[in-house]
C-alpha cells in the first residue's frame, strides 16, 4: 500500500521530465501530453488523499492502544506491533483462533466466488437466448434482489428458513420427496448456516456478474457465433471459442472484484447469525467486528483489517498484475 | 514463517505511521491500565471550561428511540425552555442499532451532544471511558438522595439503576427508567381450566399449572402452557439468582465465570424443567423470534415470562386476544414456596459529556427526570420510574396492573448482569445463549455446556 | 421444431431462475400487506388479506420527507460524481498510452481492496473537524468507496468499443472529440447505466457512515429509517418489510427507466456497428 504511491508519483515525475525537451513545441502539443494526467488527476488526488490519509490513519491507529477511551479523549498511546502481535498469535477470548478463522474465510470465499460467477454465467448466457418479455422478467427479477438491503435480505433469509414459520420447511414438507422437514432447524450448524449464507451472498451478487457479462455477450460482434454456426458449431464450441475468450478480461476483473467482496464480506454474515453457532461462521470481517468494534477496541481492529488487506495484496498483486496485462493486450 | 513473511510490510507500515503522527494533534495523557481505569485520572492537556458558565443558547438532548413518546419529552422540554429563556432544546431521537459506535463518535465530534440517554449494560463502557461528566456533587440536585450506597435508606434511586450509574465510587449518570419481566397470562383461559392464578406461589406449582392449561388446550395447535424460547437468557438469569447462583463472581477485582457452580446449576436445570413441561419454543433463538407477543396474541401461549411494558403488543386488532381484560400478570414464583424470584432490572440512565459548555443546563434538563413530573410521565408510558418512592406508590389503576406487578418485583430483589468492563462483550457474542440450546437439544449435559460457557465468559469478562 | 421446444424449455428455465430471484423479494412485500397474526403462521399465506396499516406506520414515521430528501441528494450526487471522475480516468486508461499507466490501473485495484467497515474510525478522524454532521460527507465517503469500481466498469465498456468505428467517423471528417460523442458514447450507454445502478445501490443502502457521522435527525437517510422500526419493545417486522418495500421501490423505477436507455443504446449501437 506504501510502495504504490510512490511509484505512480515517479512515473508521473518521469512524465514531466520527458515534456521538457519539448518545451520548443507548440504549447498544444504540451497541452495534449498533459491531457492524460490532467484526466486522472481527480482520481490520483481521491486515492492518494481522500482514501490515503484515512488508511494512513488506519495504520497508525494499529500501532496503537486505541480504544473509545483514547478516542474520547484524544490520547495517543504507541504500543508497536502489540496489536498485531495478538491478532496472529493470542487468539483471544475463547474465540478460534487466527488460522481457523482465516482457512475458514478462504473457504467460504472460494466457495462463494465460484458459485457466482458459474451461476452469474449460466445466466448471462441465459439471458442471451430468452425472448424480450421472459428476459424482461429475469432482469427485473434480479434487480430486485441486488437492489435488496443487505440487512434486510438477512432478515428475510431468516425468516424463510425459520423452523417453525419459514416457508421453505413447509414447501419441503410439502412436496413430500424429502421428508418432514417441519420444524427443521437450519441454524443449529456451522455448515448449514454458511449454506444459507452462501445462498444469499450469491442470491445478491449474481444479478451484479450476469448483467456485466450480459453487456459483454452484447458486445461481441454478433457475425462471429453466426459464422461459426453457419460452419456447423456446436454451441459447447461457440462458448469455448468465441465467447469465453471474448469475455476473457471482463471475467478476470469480475473474478477480481468477487474475491474482494466475498473474502470482505461482513453484513450478511454477522447479521444472520453474529457468527454462530458456536462461533463456527467467525470470518476474518466477522472476528474483526466483534474483537475490534462491538468492545471498542478500534486498535486492534486496525491490526486485524490491516492484516486482512495484507493478505488480500499478497494473494492479489500477482493476479492483477496477469489482469493489466491481459487488459491491455485487448 | 508467516510473521517473517510479513515483516518488511510491517516496517513499511511503521514509516506511514510515523509520518501521520506528526499530523495528528494528540495531547498525551496518561495511559490508563485496563485494571485501573481512567475515571480515577485526569487527563491535564484538556483545557477546563468550567471557568465561564457560558450561557446556554442550544442545549443538545439524545433520547433513545421509544424511550419516551413525543408527548412526554415535548412536554419535559417545553417546561426546561421556559426555566431558561433563550435556551432552545435540540430534541433527537437514536436508534439502538449501532448506538454505542455512534455516541462514541459523537463524543470525541468538537459538537457533542450534552444530556443522552445511555441502555444500562453499556454505561459502564462510557464510564470507563472517561466519557461522562462527574455528577457525584450533584446527586441531590439530581434528586438521588443523600447517599451513594444502593442499599442506604438515603439513597434515592431502584438499586440497580443507582449501581449501573456509579463507577469507581463516582457518580457517572443517572437513573432514567426501569423495566423487568413478569409472568403474563390469560384470564379467560385460566376461567376455563379453573385455575386461580394467586394459587401459582412456586416452581411446582407454575409447572402443574402449565401442564394444567396444556391439557385443557390440547385443540390449539403447538399451544404453549407456559411458554419460554432455548434461549431467553434473561429469564435463566433469574432462575440462577434464585438459587442463589450467580452469573460471575468478583474476588479483588477479577470477574470470574460462576455457571458451573452448584447453585447456578441449579437454576439452569430449573429453567430446562419449565422449557420440558410443554413449551413449543424454539430451542435455538430467544424470545424475539418468533416474536412471542404474536404468539401470545394468535392464542398460542397460556403463560409467558415477559416484559411489562410487552402487554400492550400482546392485544391486537385481530386474533384470538384483542381485549385488555383477557391479559394479566403476576409475579414470577420462586423455587421457595410464597416467593418471587429476583428480577433482572433492564432500563436505561442518563449520561452528560464530560465537560460539557452547557453543564448547568444541562443538569437541570437531568433533574427533571426525578421529580414528581418527570416520574408520573414515565409511569404514564409504562415505564417503572428511577426514583424508588414512586416505584412503590404506582396509582393501583387498571392501565397500571402489570406495571404494579413488575415494580413490587423490582422493589423486592433485583440483580443486575455483571458490572464488568468486558461484560458488554460477551452479550455482544453471548456464549449463555449457545449454551442453553446445547442443553435443551441434548448436545451437551448442563454441567459441561455451563463449564464450556464459563470458559468462554472469563475469556472476555475482564476487558 | 426441435428448435422451438428447446426455446420453449430454455424459456421455461429463465421464468424458474426469475422465480428463484423474485420469491423472497415477494415474500418481502406479501409480509408487507399482512396484519401480525397473518404473518406468524404455520401453514404460509401467499395472497393476505391486505392491510396497509404497515405502510401508514412506516410513513408516519416523523422525518420520513427529509430522510428521502438526504437520500436521493446524497445516492444521485455520489452518482454523478463517480461517472464524471471515474469517466475521465476510464477513457483515459482506454484510449490513451501514457507512462505510468499501469502503476495508475494498479492504484485503482489497490483501492478496491479498502476495507469499508474497518475505516469507520480512521474515516471519522479525518472528517471530524470539517464534515461532521454534514450530509455532503457521505458523498464524499460513497464517492471513494464507489470510484475504483466506476473505473473498472467503465475502462471495460470503454476497451470493448472497437477504436476503428471512432477512427471511422474522423475520416468521415469529423474531429476526434466529436467522434467520440457521436460514435461512442451512445455505444457506451448500457455501460454508464449498469455502473450508476452500482453507485446507487451502494449510496442508497449504506447504513453505518450514514448513521454514524450524521448525528440528527434531519440529516440521516432512509437505512436509518429502515431500522426505526426496532426498539426496546422488539421489532415491527410487519413495518419494516413495509419499509423495505417502499425503500427497494426507487431503485426498481431507476433500473425500468434506466432499461429503456440501455436497449436504446444496444440498437442504436446495433444500427451504427
Amino acid at each position: 500500500m506504501a510502495r504504490t504511491p510512490s511509484t505512480g508519483n515517479a512515473h508521473l515525475g518521469a512524465s514531466s521530465q520527458s515534456a521538457a525537451p519539448s518545451r520548443h513545441r507548440s504549447s498544444a502539443r504540451v497541452i495534449h501530453d498533459l491531457m492524460p494526467y490532467l484526466a486522472i488527476l481527480p482520481t490520483l488526488v481521491t486515492f492518494l488523499v481522500l482514501l490515503g490519509y484515512p488508511v494512513a490513519l488506519l495504520f497508525a491507529t494499529s500501532l496503537q492502544k486505541f480504544g473509545i477511551y483514547e478516542l474520547i479523549n484524544h490520547v495517543t498511546t504507541w504500543i508497536g506491533l502489540q496489536n498485531y502481535y495478538e491478532v496472529l498469535f493470542q487468539s483471544p477470548q475463547g474465540l478460534p483462533d487466527f488460522a481457523t478463522v482465516l482457512f475458514r474465510t478462504v473457504a467460504f470465499m472460494l466457495v462463494n466466488v465460484v458459485l457466482t460467477i458459474v451461476g452469474g454465467t449460466l445466466i448471462a448466457l441465459l439471458l442471451e437466448r430468452l425472448n424480450k418479455w421472459v428476459r424482461l422478467i429475469l432482469t427485473s427479477s434480479m434487480v430486485l434482489a441486488w437492489a435488496m438491503p443487505a440487512v434486510t435480505g438477512a432478515v428475510l433469509f431468516q425468516w424463510l428458513f425459520d423452523s417453525k414459520l419459514g416457508v421453505v420447511n413447509w414447501a419441503i414438507s410439502s412436496l413430500g420427496i424429502f421428508g418432514n422437514y417441519l420444524n427443521h432447524d437450519w441454524f443449529t450448524t456451522g455448515f448449514t448456516t454458511f449454506g444459507i449464507v452462501t445462498l444469499l451472498i450469491v442470491w445478491q451478487a449474481i444479478p451484479f456478474i450476469a448483467f456485466s457479462l450480459y453487456a459483454g455477450i452484447l458486445s461481441i460482434p454478433k457475425e462471429l457465433p453466426e459464422a461459426a454456426r453457419v460452419d456447423g458449431a456446436s454451441e459447447g464450441q461457440i462458448f469455448r471459442h468465441i465467447t469465453l475468450p471474448a469475455l476473457g478480461p471482463l471475467l478476470m476483473m469480475l473474478v477480481f472484484l468477487s474475491v474482494i467482496w466475498d473474502f470482505k464480506v461482513f453484513t450478511q454474515v454477522y447479521a444472520m447469525a453474529q457468527g454462530g453457532p458456536d462461533e463456527q461462521t467467525i470470518t476474518l470481517s466477522v472476528y474483526s467486528y466483534i474483537v475490534g468494534i462491538s468492545e471498542g477496541k478500534f486498535g486492534y481492529a486496525a491490526a486485524a483489517s490491516v492484516v486482512m488487506l495484507l493478505l488480500l495484496l499478497i494473494v492479489l498483486v500477482p493476479y492483477i498484475r496477469r489482469m493489466i496485462k491481459s487488459l491491455e493486450g485487448l | 514463517m508467516a510473521l517473517k513473511k510479513l515483516a518488511p510490510l510491517a516496517v513499511a507500515a511503521l514509516l506511514v505511521a510515523a509520518c501521520s503522527s506528526s499530523a495528528t494533534p494528540s495531547p498525551v495523557a496518561p495511559q490508563p491500565t485496563a485494571t485501573q481505569p481512567a475515571a480515577t485520572q485526569v487527563a491535564p492537556a484538556t483545557p477546563t471550561p468550567t471557568a465561564a458558565p457560558a450561557t446556554c443558547t442550544t442545549l443538545t438532548v439524545w433520547i433513545m428511540n421509544g424511550s419516551l413518546t413525543d408527548a412526554a419529552a415535548s412536554q419535559l422540554n417545553t417546561s426546561f425552555e421556559n426555566a431558561h429563556p433563550g435556551c432552545v432544546v435540540n430534541y433527537q431521537v437514536q436508534q439502538w442499532n449501532g448506538i454505542v459506535n455512534k455516541l462514541t463518535t459523537a463524543l470525541a465530534s468538537n459538537n457533542p451532544p450534552d444530556v443522552f440517554e445511555i441502555g444500562n449494560t453499556d454505561a459502564i463502557t462510557f464510564e470507563a471511558a472517561d466519557a461522562l461528566a462527574d455528577l457525584t456533587s450533584d446527586r441531590a440536585a439530581l434528586g438521588g438522595g443523600t447517599s451513594n450506597v444502593s442499599s442506604d435508606p438515603g439513597q434515592a434511586w431502584l438499586a440497580s439503576l443507582n449501581d449501573a450509574s456509579m463507577y469507581n465510587g463516582k457518580l457517572m449518570a443517572v437513573p432514567f427508567y426501569a423495566g423487568d419481566r413478569v409472568l403474563v397470562y390469560r384470564t379467560d383461559l385460566f376461567k376455563t381450566a379453573g385455575i386461580d392464578p394467586t394459587t401459582i406461589t412456586s416452581k411446582a406449582k407454575l409447572i402443574a399449572a402449565a401442564q394444567t392449561l396444556q391439557a385443557a388446550n390440547k385443540s390449539v395447535q403447538d399451544f404453549s402452557g407456559l411458554y419460554l424460547p432455548g434461549q431467553n437468557w434473561y429469564a435463566l438469569m433469574q432462575m440462577i439468582w434464585d438459587e442463589g447462583g450467580q452469573i460471575a463472581t468478583q474476588t479483588s477485582g477479577t470477574w470470574t465465570a460462576a455457571l458451573e457452580s452448584p447453585a447456578s446449576e441449579k437454576g439452569i436445570q430449573d429453567y430446562v424443567d419449565y422449557y420440558k413441561a410443554g413449551s413449543t419454543g424454539p430451542t435455538n433463538n430467544d424470545e424475539a423470534n418468533p416474536n412471542q407477543d404474536t404468539l401470545f396474541q394468535q392464542g398460542k401461549i397460556g403463560m409467558m415470562i415477559a416484559n411489562g411494558w410487552e402487554i400492550g403488543s400482546s392485544i391486537g386488532t385481530t386474533g384470538v386476544v384483542t381485549s385488555a381484560s383477557q391479559v394479566a400478570a403476576i409475579p414470577i414464583p420462586s423455587v421457595t414456596d410464597g416467593k418471587t424470584v429476583p428480577v433482572f432490572l433492564g432500563g436505561s440512565v442518563i449520561g452528560i459529556a464530560k465537560n460539557d459548555k452547557n453543564m448547568q443546563a444541562a443538569l437541570d434538563w437531568v433533574a427533571q427526570l426525578s421529580t414528581p413530573t418527570g416520574q408520573n410521565l414515565e409511569i404514564g408510558i409504562s415505564e417503572i420510574p428511577g426514583v424508588k418512592t414512586f416505584a412503590a406508590n404506582i396509582p393501583n389503576t387498571p392501565a397500571n396492573a402489570t406495571l404494579l406487578v413488575a415494580a413490587s418485583e423490582a422493589a423486592a430483589a433485583s440483580g443486575f448482569t455483571p458490572n464488568a468492563v468486558g461484560w458488554a462483550a460477551v452479550e455482544a457474542n453471548n456464549p449463555i445463549k449457545a449454551m442453553m440450546t446445547q442443553i435443551l437439544t441434548g448436545q451437551a449435559t448442563v454441567d459441561a455446556a455451563a463449564k464450556a460457557a464459563d470458559t468462554q465468559i472469563d475469556a472476555v469478562i475482564n476487558g | 421444431m426441435s428448435r422451438r421446444r428447446s426455446r420453449v424449455v430454455i424459456n421455461g428455465i429463465g421464468l424458474l431462475a426469475a422465480f428463484f430471484f423474485a420469491f423472497p423479494v415477494y415474500w418481502m412485500v406479501n409480509t408487507a400487506f399482512k396484519s401480525p397474526d397473518q404473518f406468524q403462521t404455520y401453514v404460509p399465506v401467499f395472497i393476505p388479506i391486505p392491510t396497509l396499516d404497515n405502510f401508514t406506520k412506516a410513513l408516519n414515521q416523523p422525518h420520513f420527507f427529509d430522510f428521502l430528501r438526504n437520500s436521493l441528494f446524497v445516492s444521485i450526487s455520489t452518482v454523478l460524481l463517480a461517472l464524471v471522475v471515474g469517466f475521465l480516468a476510464a477513457v483515459t486508461l482506454a484510449r490513451v498510452k501514457f507512462r505510468g499507466r499501469r502503476s495508475f490501473l494498479l492504484l485503482v485495484a489497490v483501492a478496491q481492496m479498502a476495507p469499508f467497515e474497518a475505516l469507520l474510525i480512521p474515516m471519522f478522524l479525518a472528517i471530524k473537524d470539517w464534515g461532521y454532521n454534514w450530509v455532503p460527507t457521505l458523498i464524499i465517503v460513497y464517492f471513494i468507496f464507489t470510484l475504483p469500481f466506476t473505473i473498472w466498469s467503465l475502462r471495460g465498456f470503454v476497451a470493448g468499443i472497437p477504436v476503428d468505428l471512432e477512427e471511422a467517423a474522423m475520416v468521415d471528417g469529423a474531429s476526434r472529440f466529436g467522434a467520440f460523442v457521436r460514435v461512442t458514447l451512445p455505444l457506451l450507454a448500457p455501460g454508464l447505466v449498469a455502473t450508476s445502478i452500482f453507485c446507487f445501490i451502494t449510496a442508497w443502502n449504506e447504513f453505518l457512515y450514514a448513521y454514524t457521522f450524521m448525528s440528527e435527525t434531519q440529516n440521516y437517510t432512509l437505512p436509518v429509517w429502515l431500522v426505526s422500526f426496532r426498539t426496546f419493545l422488539g421489532t415491527d417486522w410487519g413495518a419494516t418489510m413495509a419499509a423495505s418495500t417502499l425503500f427497494t421501490l426507487p431503485v426498481l423505477i431507476f433500473f425500468l427507466v434506466a432499461q429503456r436507455r440501455m436497449v436504446g443504446g444496444l440498437t442504436t449501437g446495433a444500427v451504427r456497428g
